[in-house]
């Protein structure tokens, strides 16, 4: 029976070490950063010890986010005592002596311990001497040094999953002078070498979870250093190091002590007030902390320019650009408003025309209220000095950027300012839209108008032209010839930054004008008051607006403004009858929009079939949203008709105008079949499964660690789970594979005699336990039970359950975390349509919600069934695979064993645009 | 039948007659004009047919395809990259080899987005291609083992690949790194995982896959000798722009 025990050991930790946990510490939740007071404060470790522990801190802020440092309890100096702790919350963190030779190398000793067990690994401590050291020192310069030299600490981690392994080495030479850098070289033994080392499991490891430390300090760096900076960043991989490094070595001791306050301050304060806090004492240091990072990239993947670089600041720990890119841009998200990933938000946008793409990256706490606008500035800017042949932007581009960045500053502080002034705060969207209206100083309804227009997409510039004032005209004008450009984020605020930008920067000049607050005031007061009706109106157009409408989804600053623009509703509310002419005027101003549109689009007809043709053949026409409209609104029908959810028909539709909007036009194509091309590509990129789904070798992996592979099968009720768990069975009999079925279906009446059934006719064991018996010990009982007869594979058969039924989800929850199987596959049938979007959502935040360990597991396949009954209505196919991102691994579609195939991606996107 | 006959001989008289009242200059020149032209286009479909020259870089997503991409062409990595989203591609001489006199024939290299959700892609270039560099992250290599193998044997699989015998490079990056593994322990891990893969793939049974071809010999375990085409291996970092290999190899079969 040491089966089951292993089992636990290697999977979690013991009942005994979870206990211990729960005591000492909460089990950290998933989304909160964990916390640091691991270590309370009022411990008793002498000063050095302390320091040492504040110092890794500032590690945190290099690209490798070693584990190790994300939790100094497991500081090398309190091993033995914390040890059960520690293994709780590492998933297993064990130590490791090394015993190293006179005349051996160091480094390989220690990665060799990685290349043995494939843990992530963290030094401890090192003690001894060495004879020969090759460190890559502060000032970019890699130097060899001989001679018998102590080791006064050596640390780091070796990270595989992140491909930085930063150890780095502090010495003592015999002349009492310190040497310290990065290891870049041989490090090899003078007198026999004790090394410490523990390593840890990869689902331990947690990057970029711990709060920020400190915000000033990398400024401090790059004001004081920023010269040195400039060279090292020929080696981007080590600048950073180097940097930190560098940091270390020229701080005066004094800063010691910094780090010790800060660190004890820092748990006490809480990490959401703490940046905005300095943010008011001391705004210069804190500038480029607010926003992390501005990056600028061609689609093909080059960095063209980045904020880091060239002003200085911190590199980003992990990696959340590439994150960024993997699982929003590529999957077809790209018409979100914005992303995140742990602490960082980020938000993007593109210029299709010439291929770029912008992203900001902020701290999520942060609610940064100009990037949006500050996106568009930049895009505008840079496009125009964007040249496919030039890869370096450092001396063109930083002084424009510092320029847009302080008038987006200064524009959010004056959009405070107003917020003062009405003696109230209005909320993002609102306070955007006024802006324009605010700033071209005209009377109070013509101001609306304006910023009403500014609301709508397409037509902002064409819209603001009746404004009147040569301002407006100019801006009109002046937004007219990066029309094409395209913002992404427009679905929180609107396209109006493009047009409020430059209006602002104008405003800006105007400053002091007399009587201007006031009026901006009243404007705020009117535009706020109307926040209501507004949102009725979107309520009735959901075909084009959703972007507004759908604001109010994300959890980001979008989620509580828009619970205070309800407030600001309940506060206004004694003027109802302002509001309801306001709504008039609103709605009549649309209609009016929409009447200049199609005015526009006469206008254009006036112009002649000649000129389009001509345009068309040339070749330069480029796309724009509204050209994009109608052939958009005839795929997405088709989409539908397709039984494709309709969720997921509007959101690809969104992304599809997103990554074409701006572009041109080749000579003799339509939109039409533009528009048929994308989609086409980017379905196929959403059908192609992210993962292998080749069961059978993962079979054939298990089977060689000496473990059952275990799929277990969920899905609601009737969608044919036991009936398809039967064909799989007898695919993998084919295979040549033993096979095991476990009855955990302990609800349905029948279903174990099902399952026994066919069993029988497939001649392979069954796992059963009748009735009324738990599902999760039941199927715990089947793999020990599988482990013992040395089956390859057990197929856990579970009861269907509607996705909303809490206490079943529960009981699923539960199963699949005790048992942590190999493969939770999802089985739904091919016939749902917008249901499926529902059940897979709420499937799998069930089984994230309802889970009792942090990582919790999630739908790993499809497994689709009933293929064969819906011809032509694919579409559940590619909404559950949207909407989950996991690949359908199985297409059930027949009566028989046999009817079993995988999914012919190709031949689905034929059909669905057929 | 007979009457066609004395109406093609009546026609054939009267193009003779008409041929010998134009000036022999005349066709003299429209021959010559004719003959011109034809050789024109046997030239141009010599050259087209005759070896593409386009490389393709491939590989999982990190692995440094795009720095690898730069470093040839530019010789610098410019100020690093993330994740590619399309692909890159240009007609270049290699940066390596600017300095040379005379003409050097430019290379066109096609740098390939390794996202697993962009790799049909791949399938559009890899006809044209006269090699391929299977950029393999020699740092992060065990955790990614799986994958790696998976994709190159997608690659090595391929009708088109093996039909045309498209020798495959496999790049071993990220060599300047302490952690990274040699490339005899990358090949020997590859060659172990393309065998378990070889025996899993080629049980799939009713699957769609098309244009399957059996990897090496049955009963024998792989190893990249029995590729049909030519495997080879090599290493080198992108990163500090030792690619000394990669240029090897695109001279080797795109001459100069």
């Amino acid at each position: 029976m040491d089966g089951p025990t292993a089992y636990h050991n290697l999977r979690g930790p013991s009942p005994i070490v979870w206990a211990m946990r729960t005591r000492l510490a909460p089990p950290p939740p998933l989304t909160d950063p964990p916390p640091l007071p691991a270590v309370p404060p009022p411990l008793p470790p002498p000063q050095p010890e302390r320091r040492r522990r504040g110092r890794p801190r500032k590690c945190d802020r290099l690209p490798p986010p070693p584990g190790f440092f994300s939790s100094p309890a497991q500081a090398p100096t309190l091993p033995a005592p914390r040890l059960p702790h520690g293994q709780g919350q590492f998933g297993g963190l064990q130590p490791h002596v090394l015993q190293i030779d006179a005349g051996e190398e160091i480094i390989p000793k220690i990665t060799s311990l990685w290349k043995i067990n494939g843990r992530f690994i963290c030094v401890l401590s090192v003690h001894g001497a060495v004879q020969e050291a090759t460190l890559l020192l502060s000032s970019g310069v890699t130097s060899n040094y001989k001679g018998p030299l102590e080791i006064i600490r050596l640390f780091g981690s070796i990270l595989t999953s992140n491909d930085h392994g930063c150890l780095r080495v502090t010495l003592a030479s015999a002349d009492s002078s310190v040497i310290g850098g990065i290891i870049a070289g041989p490090l090899i033994a003078a007198t026999p070498v004790q090394a410490i080392v523990a390593s840890f499991d990869g689902d331990a490891y947690w990057p970029n979870k711990t709060p920020k430390i400190i915000a000033h300090y990398p400024n401090q760096f790059t004001v004081s250093n920023g010269s040195t900076r400039s060279s090292e960043c020929t080696n981007p991989v080590y600048a950073s190091c180097t940097a930190v490094e560098q940091n270390e070595s020229s701080e005066p001791p004094a800063a010691v002590v910094v780090v010790v306050i800060v660190f004890f301050f820092f748990p006490l304060s809480s990490p959401t007030r703490h940046p905005r806090r300095i943010h008011r004492s001391d705004r210069s240091k804190v500038r480029f902390d607010m926003l992390e990072e501005l990056l600028i990239f061609t689609r093909g993947g080059l960095i063209l320019w980045s904020s880091c670089r060239a002003l200085g600041g911190a590199a980003l720990r992990g990696s959340p650009i590439d994150a960024l890119i993997r699982s929003c841009l590529l999957e077809e998200r790209s018409a979100d408003a914005s992303f995140s990933q742990d602490t960082y938000a980020l938000k993007w946008t593109f210029n299709n025309d010439l291929g770029l793409v912008f992203v900001a990256v902020y701290q999520r706490m942060l609610h940064l209220l100009y990037v949006d606008d500050l996106l568009a500035a930049v895009r505008k800017e840079f496009s125009q000095i964007y040249d496919p042949k030039r890869t370096s932007y450092d001396d063109a581009f930083n002084e424009i950027f510092r320029q847009l960045h302080l008038e987006a500053e200064a524009r959010t502080e004056e959009m405070k300012k107003n917020k003062q002034l009405t003696g109230s705060r209005p909320t993002k969207p609102v306070a955007n839209k006024t802006a324009p209206g605010a700033r071209t100083g005209s009377q109070g309804a013509a101001a609306r108008k304006n910023s009403d227009s500014g609301k709508d997409d397409s037509d902002g510039d064409s819209a603001k032209e009746p404004n009147g004032t040569s301002k407006g005209q100019q801006n009109g004008l002046k937004d007219n010839s990066h029309a094409r450009d395209v913002v992404v984020n427009g679905k929180e605020n609107g396209d109006p930054n493009d047009g409020a930008f430059d209006v602002n920067k104008l405003n800006k000049l105007r400053k002091n004008k007399a009587g201007k607050k006031n009026d901006v005031a009243a404007n705020v007061a009117k535009n706020v008051s109307k926040a209501e009706p507004k949102k009725n109106v979107k309520k009735n157009r959901v075909w084009d607006d959703a972007p507004s409408n759908k604001k109010l989804d994300f959890t980001d600053p979008a989620d509580e403004r828009g619970d205070e623009v309800i407030d600001q509703v309940v506060v206004t509310q004694g003027e109802s009858m302002m509001d309801k002419d306001d709504v008039m005027s609103s709605d009549s101003e649309e209609e009016e929009e929409e009447d200049g549109e199609e005015n526009a689009g006469t206008a254009q007809k006036k112009k002649g079939w000649f000129s389009s043709m001509f345009k068309s053949i040339a070749g330069n026409n480029v796309l724009e949203k509204s050209d994009l409209q109608p052939a958009l609104r005839a795929l997405k029908d088709r989409l539908m008709t397709k039984n494709v959810a309709e969720e997921i028909a509007e959101k690809l539709c969104e992304s599809v105008a997103a990554s074409l909007e701006g572009k041109k036009l080749g000579s003799f194509t339509r939109i039409s079949s533009t528009v048929q091309t994308a989609m086409e590509e980017a379905l196929l990129r959403i059908l192609t499964p992210r993962r292998s789904i080749d069961i059978l070798r993962d079979v054939h992996a298990a089977k060689e660690r000496g473990k059952p592979y275990v799929v277990v099968f969920v899905g609601v009720n009737g969608v044919g789970k036991s009936t398809n768990l039967a064909k799989v069975a007898y695919w993998l009999l084919q295979h040549n594979l033993s096979v095991m079925l476990a009855a955990c279906d302990t609800f349905r009446s029948g279903a174990v005699e099902q399952l026994r059934t066919h069993a029988r006719r497939l001649q392979i064991p069954i796992f059963e336990k009748g009735y009324e018996k738990d599902p999760a010990v039941v199927a715990k009982e089947a793999i020990q039970e599988a482990t013992r007869n040395k089956s390859d594979v057990v197929l856990v058969d579970t009861a269907g359950r509607m996705q909303d039924n809490e206490p079943l989800m529960r009981a699923l929850s539960k199963l699949i975390n005790l048992n942590s199987p190999d493969l939770v596959l999802f089985v739904g049938e091919a016939l749902v349509g917008n249901d499926a979007v529902d059940q897979l959502t709420k499937f799998n935040q069930k089984l994230a919600d309802l889970s009792t360990v942090p990582t919790a597991r999630l739908i790993d396949g499809i497994l689709l069934t009933k293929f064969d009954t819906i011809d032509d209505k694919v579409g559940a196919a590619l909404s559950m695979v949207y909407i989950s991102g996991a690949p359908v691994m199985f297409v059930g579609c027949g009566q028989s064993y046999t009817d079993l195939k995988k999914l012919n991606v190709k031949s689905i996107v034929k059909t669905l645009l057929k | 039948m007979d009457e066609w006959v004395r109406q093609a001989e009546v026609w054939v008289g009267h193009a003779e007659r008409w041929i010998r009242q134009q000036p022999p200059e005349q066709i003299y020149a429209a021959v010559a004009v004719i003959a011109v032209t034809i050789l024109l286009l046997v030239a141009v479909s010599c050259l087209k047919s005759s070896k593409p020259n386009t490389i393709v870089l491939s590989g999982l997503s990190g692995g440094g395809k795009t720095i690898l991409f730069y470093q040839l062409r530019d010789g610098s990595s410019h100020q690093g990259t993330v994740t590619s989203m399309e692909q890159n591609n240009d007609t270049f001489v290699l940066h390596s080899e600017l300095e040379r006199k005379g003409k050097i024939k430019p290379v066109h290299v096609v740098d390939v987005p390794g996202h697993a959700r962009l790799k049909p892609k791949l399938d559009e270039t890899l006809p044209q291609a006269a090699g391929i560099v299977f950029v393999v992250d020699a740092q992060d290599f065990l955790s990614t083992m799986q994958a790696v193998a998976e994709y190159l044997y997608d690659i090595l699989t391929k009708a088109t690949v093996v039909k045309k015998k498209i020798p495959v490079l496999i790049f071993c990056n990220k060599t300047d790194k302490v952690t990274a593994h040699s490339k005899e322990f990358i090949k020997k891990q590859l060659e172990k995982e393309i065998n378990k893969l070889r025996e899993s793939r080629n049980a799939i049974s009713s699957a769609d896959i098309t244009d399957e071809v059996k990897l090496g010999n049955p009963g024998e375990a792989f190893n990249f000798s029995q590729c049909q085409n030519e495997v080879t291996v090599a290493e080198g970092a992108g990163l500090t722009g030792n690619v000394s290999a990669v240029e090897q190899f695109i001279r080797e079969y795109v001459k100069a």
